[in-house]
């Protein structure tokens, strides 16, 4: 998973591509496993053929308009320095935009599509694991009731394993979906070669005489049927970063979509021959015994192989957040050294283990849980599509009307897809949109509170403040030691400071105020670590600086401020840091709920100093009210 | 509604005010066990084979009635209520009783076990509005059948309003609670009087050999028989929570002339009908009135007395939450006073939310009283049994012989044993539920007490002596300067952390200091005259002592300004107020479990802070973070 370079050795693309099959095309690879199924449930009894053609004919057009049509040939283009996903949109759209951090149009359809993938994020590794998990109904019939405690095993397996990261499995990924896309294409090329009849469904006019022959209703639940086969592809964004555009195409092209096809036509094949054998007919494809207990062990590696990168997607969605402002800050642990993207966040970790195994228990089969998937994707498509205009017009200047045709078209196909997953909504759908609306308020509830503490508390002109002037005249005492302050800007006085004066009447002799700042790269040079000036009056104002792998060390910095000749004696020096302190009841336009959201937050947001590696007992921690 | 209408006194009480506290009582603790009329017959008659229902109805009726007078008269009304510490009863009035001293940190098995019975309740806590409700809203059916759909929707738009109605408090409208119970029972005794005068054979089930029969038929499923008898009372326990509220004569006098004749009548009435109606699956509790507007009225009736119930159930839970509070086995949490001039009237927002959440839910989740009923019942039999468990200690205490104690509790211990055995067959069928949310809440509860326990002996423990501060004080090393400073402590001796804290790290101390702790006592109520102590330590600090029964709310600025006057330099309106904000860092020594110590560090971040007891503008307030590995 190395970042793309310019020039790439053909082994390096084959690896590149390979890498991005394990991780990008879990989801959307997986899907052959419910979705021809589901999507034959809502055929007319009378109509057999040419049913089985039109589903077919949906499943093939969808897949080429929406993935190659619109991720790979458009979205994918828009990459925040090589990042993809909808936060890289966000970026995009506010360079050009003014620097002010209200909640805009397009601030809040990005929040919404980012709030829905969650929501989708919990049934995804439910629904796959429990599915190839079913297989195992078409095997041993006798173990049918025991499969949703066997695909909760595998969840509760695959989330405990995570602390421990996954590179070391991880680089069985690729070659084993390799295998996957592979099986699933020759067993599907196997049944289409006894039927090329099948074939006849790459004309589109199937598809379209289905849906229009269709009443309305039957079309819509048909539609929600088709959309499995595409809920993966936000997934193709999202993990860009990690493998380039080009080498995502490559295998799109040449691996995933030829596998994909086949597959499905080889099931629509089947049905058209055996048309009473509805019941599963992915695993059908493969003959009874052996060839087919194979087939079983295989997807549940696949399906596993989907969950993880659809764990790892979320880490990275929510870490984006975190720094992006929408999200209270929380633990971030690194898992390996010298990957960059191998993180793991226990909270989001704990969250989605709960909410995935609770899923399976309570839907208890692919089936039901196909009820609920779709809405949730299709509307973080529709916004993705919405974003993707603003940042065409603003960033690219694109033309409105070449601009305006091609997000309608997009827009057309993302929300009929909506539109005929609502229907979902009594069948369990309300739960992702529950879940993404929770997320949804949270985000926006973080960020607003944000703002307007930002704007009450630290607007006020502190920047103005000179701080040496504070301590002319003889109100406050001087005591012996050194207190180091924590200044969230290298301008003006950090708070703390000021309400330390206010209420001690006293500081110490020398006193540091200290800014850590976060640079936009890996590593820092040494040389640039550390910079500072003296105000006057024994105050003094420094900035260290670390790259986003390396963790501030706060009493090496003060070490070396000593060793360049400020009076420190760091063993008895104080380090100061603020704490917000949320009250509720002030006057800011948040209802009363929200700031008690905000403050429950803000408590359980992790502390500043938990990064900064300062001993425990040198660290006074000054509570600061704010009220909302 | 739980109001405090008045303490219970010896003296004699003038009729009128005796009447008025029966029937306050009739709306308060009678709620439940009034309104378990609309289900637990029918839940019965279900538990009976199709072929043997006639001859089975008198069985179930003389089951009801014996299991009646044993539990709720013998041992609640004639025993337990007996038992109380300064007039308040409930589960931790007997932890009091059983000679616990709160406070010390440490979960012995005795209070575990108690805490379990009280973390049970909350369990069918959950249940009770829910079944209640639902139970009474049904009603519409046996009206017209058509109207089931409305049942479930009805039921949650009643809850909502309920608790969207706490936080205004029920103070005005609770007037009424009273009076309606009392036309409640009325009902029912009126409705049971007339089924039985068309159909005396009923009476045969006062003999409780009907009920042996029936259990030593071998035709029923004793277990499904008896988990459907234990609905009728399930509410018992509230007659010993709200014996605070109007004392053991209200209650006994409540129970003996309304609420038992009520009930009985009501259940035989049922019975008669049964034995007169064979086959027909109308609620036998509806099929008393007859069909059309009375039945329809009738329906009104019970969700009106359904409501009653729940708004009893929530005020006995916010009580029991508060309680728990200030002995120490909860976090502190937001708790508001509804009315100014009712000390009981209390509502806690947090707890409010997640009742009405969980209560909600269920109703939607199960969608009848029916399947609702097969969850109920094995939450309160488990109290039910430690309370026996507990009385047992009690009286020992209270020097009972053994001779006289041990008899009387074993009877006691059969009966709840057997019925919380035969309720654990409902674990499957939904008792899960409420044992889960029992357990969560027993979790919590101990690791709360654990968890303080452990930060009270690592840091605390640590807290220097009297003699050092007035050291300390004099030094040179220390500058002193202008104004006056409030340290909080939790320990009435010593020098609270936050203070040595302060002057480690400022060096400086202001030249007036007061150290404020603020005592929960075992009692509810404590004397005006023993509220404060106020004493001098030397250069310049100060002490002061407040204390609180554990049914009052503290109010320290109040403290402050009285201290004033016994002596102390320091003006409250200028002072600085430090307050230790505890930082729980996992990864110490301390023996318990690492996802117990994160537990404790979440309950501890959002617990209430102490400085929402202070009246005081946050300007004034420094809160210094104090690093604790646990």
């Amino acid at each position: 998973m190395s970042k793309p370079v310019g020039l790439q050795s053909p082994s390096a693309k084959f690896a590149l591509t390979l890498g991005a099959l394990g991780v990008v095309f879990g989801d959307i690879g997986t899907s052959p496993l419910y979705t021809l199924r589901e999507c034959l449930k809502h055929l007319p009894a009378g109509e057999a053929e040419a049913g089985v053609l039109g589903v077919l004919s949906l499943v093939f057009w969808a897949l080429l308009f929406v993935v190659s049509g619109k991720y790979l040939s458009f979205i994918t283009r828009a990459d925040n320095r090589g990042e993809g996903g909808i936060f890289a949109l966000l970026a995009l759209q506010q360079r050009t935009n003014s620097p002010s951090r209200k909640m805009t149009v397009g601030v809040f359809v990005i929040l919404a599509g980012a709030a829905l993938l969650y929501g989708e994020g919990m049934i995804t590794p439910a629904i796959s694991v429990l599915a190839a998990a079913e297989g195992f109904r078409t095997v041993a019939p006798g173990i049918t009731d025991l499969i949703p405690l066997l695909a909760c095993g595998i969840l509760a397996g695959l989330f405990w394993i995570q602390h421990k990261g996954t590179q070391t499995i991880g680089r069985l990924f690729g070659p084993v979906i390799l295998v996957w896309f592979t099986t699933i294409g020759l067993l599907g090329a196997w049944r289409v070669a006894e039927n090329y009849d099948v074939l006849r469904a790459l004309n589109p006019l199937h598809g379209w005489h289905l849906l229009v022959a269709q009443p309305l209703r039957g079309g819509a639940f048909l539609l929600g049927a088709v959309v499995l086969a595409i809920t993966g592809v936000e997934a193709l964004y999202a993990d860009m970063g990690h493998f380039g555009r080009r080498a995502i195409a490559r295998a799109w092209y040449w691996v995933v979509l030829p596998g994909l096809v086949l597959n499905y036509f080889g099931q629509g094949a089947h049905v058209l021959a055996h048309p009473a054998d509805l019941e599963n007919p992915f695993f059908a494809l493969a003959p009874a015994g052996p060839a087919r207990f194979g087939l079983v062990l295989l997807s549940i590696a696949a399906t596993i192989i989907a969950s993880q990168a659809l764990i790892s997607g979320t880490y990275s969605l929510t870490r984006q957040a975190i720094q992006l402002g929408f999200f209270p800050r929380l633990k971030v642990l690194h898992t390996n050294a010298t990957v960059e993207g191998q993180i793991y966040l226990p909270l989001v970790n704990r969250l989605l283990a709960v909410g995935s195994i609770t899923i399976v228990l309570g839907f208890g089969s692919s089936e039901k849980l196909a009820g609920a998937y779709g809405l949730a994707v299709t509307g973080a498509m529709a916004m993705t599509t919405i974003a993707f205009y603003f940042v065409a017009r603003r960033r690219w200047r694109w033309s409105a009307l070449g601009t305006g045709v091609l997000c309608a078209a997009f827009l057309a196909v993302d929300l009929a897809l909506f539109a005929a997953n609502i229907a979902k909504i009594p069948h369990g759908g309300w739960l992702p949109l529950a879940t993404g609306l929770g997320l949804l308020v949270l985000m926006q509830v973080w960020k607003r509170g944000r703002e307007l503490i930002a704007e009450r508390v630290y607007g006020r002109g502190l920047d103005a403040i000179e701080v040496s002037s504070l301590f002319e005249g003889d109100a406050i005492h001087r005591v012996p030691g050194t207190a180091v302050f924590m200044a969230s800007t290298p301008r003006g006085t950090p708070l703390a400071l000021l309400h330390h004066l206010k209420s001690n009447r006293c500081v110490q002799k020398t006193v540091v105020l200290l800014t850590i700042v976060a640079e936009p790269e890996p590593h820092v040079p040494d040389a640039e670590r550390l910079t500072f000036t003296e105000l006057g009056q024994g105050v003094w104002r420094a900035v260290g600086r670390y790259g986003y792998m390396e963790s501030p060390d706060v009493a090496a910095l003060v070490t070396r401020l000593r060793n360049a000749g400020v009076q420190i004696e760091p063993m008895t020096t104080t380090y100061y840091f603020n704490r917000e302190m949320v009250l509720t009841g002030g006057d800011t336009p948040l209802w009363e709920w929200q700031k008690s959201l905000y403050a429950f937050l803000s408590r359980n947001a992790r502390p500043a100093k938990d990064y900064f590696r300062i001993p425990p007992n040198q660290i006074i921690e000054i509570g600061l009210p704010v009220q909302l | 509604m739980r109001a405090r209408v008045s303490k219970p006194s010896t003296s004699p009480a003038a009729t009128p005010a005796r009447l008025g506290l029966v029937i306050g009582a009739l709306g308060v603790v009678f709620g439940d066990i009034g309104t378990s009329p609309l289900y637990t017959f029918r839940e019965c008659l279900a538990a009976l084979p199709a072929d043997q229902r006639a001859s089975g109805i008198l069985g179930v009726l003389s089951l009801v009635f014996w299991a009646l007078f044993l539990v709720v008269t013998v041992k609640y009304v004639w025993f337990i209520t007996r038992s109380d510490n300064h007039g308040e009863g409930g589960i931790f009035a007997l932890l009091a009783l059983s000679g616990e001293k709160p406070g010390a940190g440490k979960v012995t098995a005795w209070i575990l076990l108690l805490l379990i019975g009280a973390a049970l309740l909350y369990g069918d806590g959950v249940i009770t509005p829910a079944v209640s409700v639902l139970g009474a809203m049904e009603g519409l059916v046996t009206v017209n059948s058509g109207l089931h759909h409305a049942v479930v929707p009805l039921s949650v738009v009643v809850l909502f309003l309920l608790f969207l109605l706490q936080r205004v408090g029920t103070a005005s409208i609770g007037k009424v609670f009273g009076p309606l119970m009392l036309v409640w029972f009325s009902t029912l005794a009126a409705l049971g009087l007339w089924q039985i005068a068309g159909n005396l054979v009923v009476l045969h089930a006062l003999n409780p050999i009907h009920a042996i029969r029936l259990l030593a038929s071998g035709n029923v499923h004793i277990a499904t028989m008896l988990g459907a008898v234990v609905l009728a009372f399930t509410g018992a326990e509230a007659l010993y929570a709200d014996l605070g509220h109007f004392g053991r004569k209200a209650i006994a006098t409540g129970w003996y002339t309304v609420a038992m004749p009520a009930l009985v009548l009501s259940y035989f009435g049922q019975g008669a009908w049964a034995l007169a109606h064979p086959g027909d699956e109308t609620n036998p509790f509806f099929a008393l009135a007859p069909d059309g507007w009375p039945r329809l009225a009738l329906t009104g009736l019970s969700v009106a007395a359904a409501v009653i119930a729940s708004q009893a159930l929530i005020s006995g839970t916010f009580s029991l939450t508060r309680q728990a509070i200030q002995l120490g086995f909860l976090p502190r949490l937001t708790v508001r006073h509804t009315s100014a001039a009712l000390e009981g009237q209390i509502y806690l927002p947090l707890v409010n939310v997640t009742l009405a959440v969980a209560t909600i839910w269920v109703t939607v989740a199960f969608g009848s009283s029916t399947s609702l009923a097969s969850a109920y019942g094995i939450a309160v039999t488990g109290t039910m049994v430690v309370t026996t468990i507990a009385y047992f200690a009690v009286l020992r205490r209270a020097r009972w012989s053994l001779w006289r104690a041990l008899p009387l509790c074993a009877l006691f211990l059969v009966i709840d044993a057997s019925l919380f055995a035969a309720n654990l067959g409902k674990i499957k069928d939904g008792g899960w539920l409420p044992l889960l949310i029992g357990a969560g809440v027993l979790v919590i509860m101990h690791t709360w007490r654990t968890g303080k326990g452990e930060v009270v002996r690592r840091v605390y423990s640590n807290e220097i002596t009297e003699d050092e501060l007035r050291s300390m004080a004099r030094s040179r090393n220390v500058s002193r300067v202008r104004g006056g400073a409030v340290f909080m402590a939790g320990n009435p001796r010593g020098t609270p952390l936050v203070l040595v804290h302060h002057l480690k790290a400022s060096r400086s101390l202001h030249e007036h200091i007061a150290i404020l702790s603020v005592l929960t006592e075992t009692v509810p109520y404590v004397a005006e005259a023993d509220r404060l102590t106020v004493s001098e330590i030397g250069e310049g600090c100060w002490r002061v002592v407040g204390r609180y029964g554990y049914m009052e709310s503290p109010d320290a600025s109040a403290l402050l300004e009285a201290a004033r006057e016994h002596g102390l330099p320091l003006r409250p309106d200028t002072a600085t107020y430090y307050f230790n904000h505890e930082m729980v860092v996992t990864g110490g020594s301390s023996p318990m479990p690492v996802w117990q110590k994160q537990l404790y560090g979440l309950l501890s971040r959002n617990a209430r802070p102490a400085r929402d007891y202070f009246r005081i503008p946050p300007s004034q307030i420094v809160e210094l973070g104090l690093p604790i590995q646990l």
